[in-house]
């Protein structure tokens, strides 16, 4: 496990990290005020956002700046406490510092092209300033931009801040240290930076998951200019899937994995057989995968469930790694992050049918013994099959089919995926459901908080319009972080109900004790008529969670 | 009938995109792909060949680095292993002297049958080729390795490669592991630290 616990999210419900957190750092600082403009101007800071901590009560409001054009009823614009004297000076001075920095990168003739080409970049370098990933362009394309970040994170460590984010013209670049790696995520899409940091999280997750913690950690203290590409070597697809799923599905923004909606006797059918092979071969964890999603996952006992962290990453693993689909069996080295970054499990996997991406997944510590899990995978499939269970998710997964890896990810041939559950269309016209023009409603993504799982309903018209799918996955992003308070973990939303009128969608935010719905209508719905849906959709989906999630 | 089939350990090893999977994929399957994906891990596959009553179990290794501290896992208890270099790449001729190297040391078994194949044949007619098959050769036969150049794509002299190593298994007493079987090791987990980073 990691032990820093910055800005990490907490292990269970709670999931948007807090961006200050004064009990790990001697200072932790967010500079959110620094107005760059592409000019190279730059604007004024404004010190009132600018928030220092190390009282400890808790006095940042992460999301306070965002999205002031926003039309966001009842919305709670939070003002922090000031900060003291001496702290604001230094703050000051480490901003002037960072808005030199960035100026003088976004006055470079090259530059800008890099941030203007894609809204959205991940990089990770080496402490030791070696580029490793970029999600955009080649590394050496980036290289100015990194020593940039590089120069930014050395001058607020030298004033003994920790940054986490700042605010540069139209772009929020997010920092995630995490020696001896850095990952800097920019966004142009005003995702909530408390987003951003979680996908940074992910992203250097997806990399121990590769290498392990322990490995990552000796390969540079070795040779602290060791250059990892060599290690990660091929792995850059894998990282950019990764990447591609922040804005296609909100896994990573709810902190939850994606269940398979099935029919209730199918899953009880999974579990038992599941739980068999599992035993059989001495597994710490079994999954039924298909279409991205999880249509079973179980641990053996005593082992603890697998947190919603790792299933990401492994779902991620799979799904961007064609080389799976096409091997009879396949075995891998992969480590969870959150289980244990110290050692690798052996994942044993095997593809019951590639269309659907349907999957057996069996995940060993110490030495894999493959004939026995050969053996009890086997077994297991013929009596699936045999029931017609396998055959079942296959269908499932065909009509819902999202793919966390999202590059191949095709929207336009998810109009034809009608018999999903969850399908808006099929969905009791008193619940909202029915056809595009029939029904406000548009979209639903529902989390089940103690079971670290959502589903969503797959888009259909009109979200299948080219970029509609990422605005509506920003837009829940934000929405959310308008909901909870970050600075609090786990004490719960601030507001349990939000409407936000956008130009393409209204949104409707209900968060309860264990569940959150999150709906999308057409953007002539009202504020009664979204309410109106979300109650009987809320009661409808709430008799339906055996159907809907895995235990 | 399938009872009489002796079955037989074979790992393929060699640099990342020498063309392991790609020759895997054309003799268990008789196919190819021209986009063939990185393996990662390793991958299992059979395929008898009932003429000389032998069923192979393949373990297709990855090339990348990282996956290289595991191999070990893969080669012990194997009856054969076949060690992949592209005759376009020099490098990947370096590398599969490695593994040579390596099984030479590692390996128990003084039956152990090893191949080496210059894959990537098909591309040396353009002028591409880096490796002289008759350095190659040169080198199999001083180290006492079957040779083949082959090309996974154009279908030349993979059967024959199979075929060959078959021939050369021991007749009755092909080792006895079970299906795939991985032998254990004694120890831990091996991690990717262990590969050198130079
Ligand atoms: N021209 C030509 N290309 C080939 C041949 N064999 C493989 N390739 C191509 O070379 C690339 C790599 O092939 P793979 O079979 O994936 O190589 P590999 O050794 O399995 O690689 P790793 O799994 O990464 O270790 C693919 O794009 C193949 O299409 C061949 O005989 N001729
Ligand atoms: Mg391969």
């Amino acid at each position: 496990m990691e032990h820093d616990g910055d800005g990490e999210p907490p292990s269970q419900q709670q999931t948007t990290p807090p961006a200050i957190e004064a009990t790990v750092e001697p200072v932790s600082t967010e500079l959110q005020a620094c107005e760059l403009g592409r000019s190279g101007s730059t604007s004024s800071m404004s010190s009132d956002h600018a928030e220092g901590d190390g009282s400890g009560g808790g006095t940042a409001s992460l999301f306070a700046d965002q999205d002031e054009g926003e039309p966001a009823a009842g919305s709670q614009q939070q003002h922090a406490e000031a900060p003291a004297p001496q702290q604001l000076a230094t703050l000051r001075s480490a901003q002037r510092a960072v808005a030199a920095a960035a100026s003088h990168q976004l006055d470079d003739e090259a530059e800008p092209d890099v941030l203007t080409s894609n809204p959205k970049h991940v990089f990770v370098f080496s402490t030791a300033g070696k580029p490793i990933y970029s999600y955009c362009g080649d590394e050496s394309r980036l290289a100015g931009l990194m020593a940039t970040a590089e120069a930014i994170l050395s001058v607020a460590h030298s004033k003994g801040h920790t940054l986490k984010h700042i605010r540069a013209g139209p772009h929020v670049f997010a920092f995630l240290e995490r020696p001896p790696l850095c990952m800097v995520g920019v966004s142009a899409f005003n995702e909530p930076p408390a987003v951003l940091r979680m996908q940074l999280v992910l992203v250097h997750g997806q990399i121990v998951s590769l290498l392990t913690a322990t490995a990552l950690s000796a390969m540079f203290a070795r040779n602290s200019g060791y250059d990892a590409r060599k290690l990660l070597g091929g792995s850059d697809g894998m990282l950019s899937a990764l990447v591609d799923s922040f804005t296609t599905v909100p896994a990573t923004l709810l902190g939850a994995y994606p269940s398979l909606p099935m029919l209730g006797g199918v899953r009880q059918a999974l579990a038992t057989a599941l739980a068999a092979a599992v035993k059989a071969t001495s597994a710490v964890h079994g999954l039924v995968v298909a279409g991205g999603q999880v249509a079973m996952l179980c641990a053996a006992p005593g082992a603890g469930p697998m947190q919603q962290w790792d299933v990401l990453l492994l779902l991620n693993l799979l799904g961007a790694n064609q080389s799976f689909r096409h091997s009879g069996e396949a075995m891998t080295p992969v480590c969870l992050p959150r289980y244990n970054s110290a050692a690798n499990l052996h994942a044993y996997i095997h593809y019951v049918d590639a269309s659907s991406e349907t999957a057996i997944v069996l995940l060993c510590g110490g030495m894999p013994d493959f004939p026995a899990l050969s053996a009890a995978r086997q077994q297991m499939q013929q009596q699936l099959e045999a029931v017609g269970a396998l055959q079942a998710v296959q269908r499932a997964a065909q009509d819902t089919a999202l793919r966390l890896g999202g590059r191949e990810f095709d929207a336009t041939s998810s109009s034809g995926r009608n018999g999903a559950l969850l399908a808006v269309l099929n969905l009791p016209p008193a619940a909202g459901g029915g056809a595009f023009g029939a029904t406000p409603l548009l979209h639903l993504v529902y989390k089940l908080n103690s079971r670290q799982q959502y589903v969503m309903s797959p888009f259909s018209q009109p979200l299948l319009a080219g970029g509609m799918q990422q605005l509506l996955m920003v837009a829940y992003s934000q929405l959310r972080a308008s909901m909870f308070d970050s600075s609090s973990a786990g004490s719960g939303p601030l507001q349990r109900l939000r409407f936000e009128a956008r130009p393409q969608f209204v949104l409707l935010g209900a968060v309860s004790a264990d569940t959150e719905l999150y709906l999308a209508f057409d953007p002539l719905t009202d504020k009664e008529e979204a309410a109106r849906v979300c109650s009987r959709l809320g009661t409808w989906l709430g008799c339906r969670h055996d159907q809907l999630f895995g235990v | 009938m399938i009872d009489q089939l002796v079955q037989s350990k074979l790992v393929l090893l060699g640099e990342m995109g020498s063309g392991k999977t790609s020759l895997v994929q054309r003799f268990v399957r008789g196919q190819y792909y021209e986009n063939q994906e990185s393996t990662i891990g390793a991958s299992f596959f059979t395929k008898a060949i009932p003429e000389k009553h032998v069923k192979f179990e393949i373990w297709d290794t990855a090339g990348q680095e990282r996956y290289h501290s595991l191999a070990p896992m893969y080669y012990r208890g194997a009856a054969a292993a076949i060690v992949v270099y592209d005759v376009t790449h020099p490098a990947s001729f370096d590398r599969a002297k490695k593994w040579v190297l390596e099984l030479r040391q590692n390996v128990q078994n003084p039956n152990l049958i090893i191949a080496l194949v210059g894959n990537k044949v098909d591309l040396a007619e353009d002028g591409a080729r880096q490796v002289p098959e008759a350095d190659a050769r040169t080198y199999a036969a001083e180290t006492g390795l079957l040779f083949f150049e082959a090309s996974a794509k154009t279908n030349v002299n993979v059967a024959e490669l199979f075929d060959e190593v078959a021939d050369r298994l021991p007749r009755a007493a092909a080792p006895q592991q079970p299906a795939g079987g991985i032998q254990l090791s004694e120890q831990p987990t091996p991690v990717p630290a262990k590969s050198s980073c130079c």
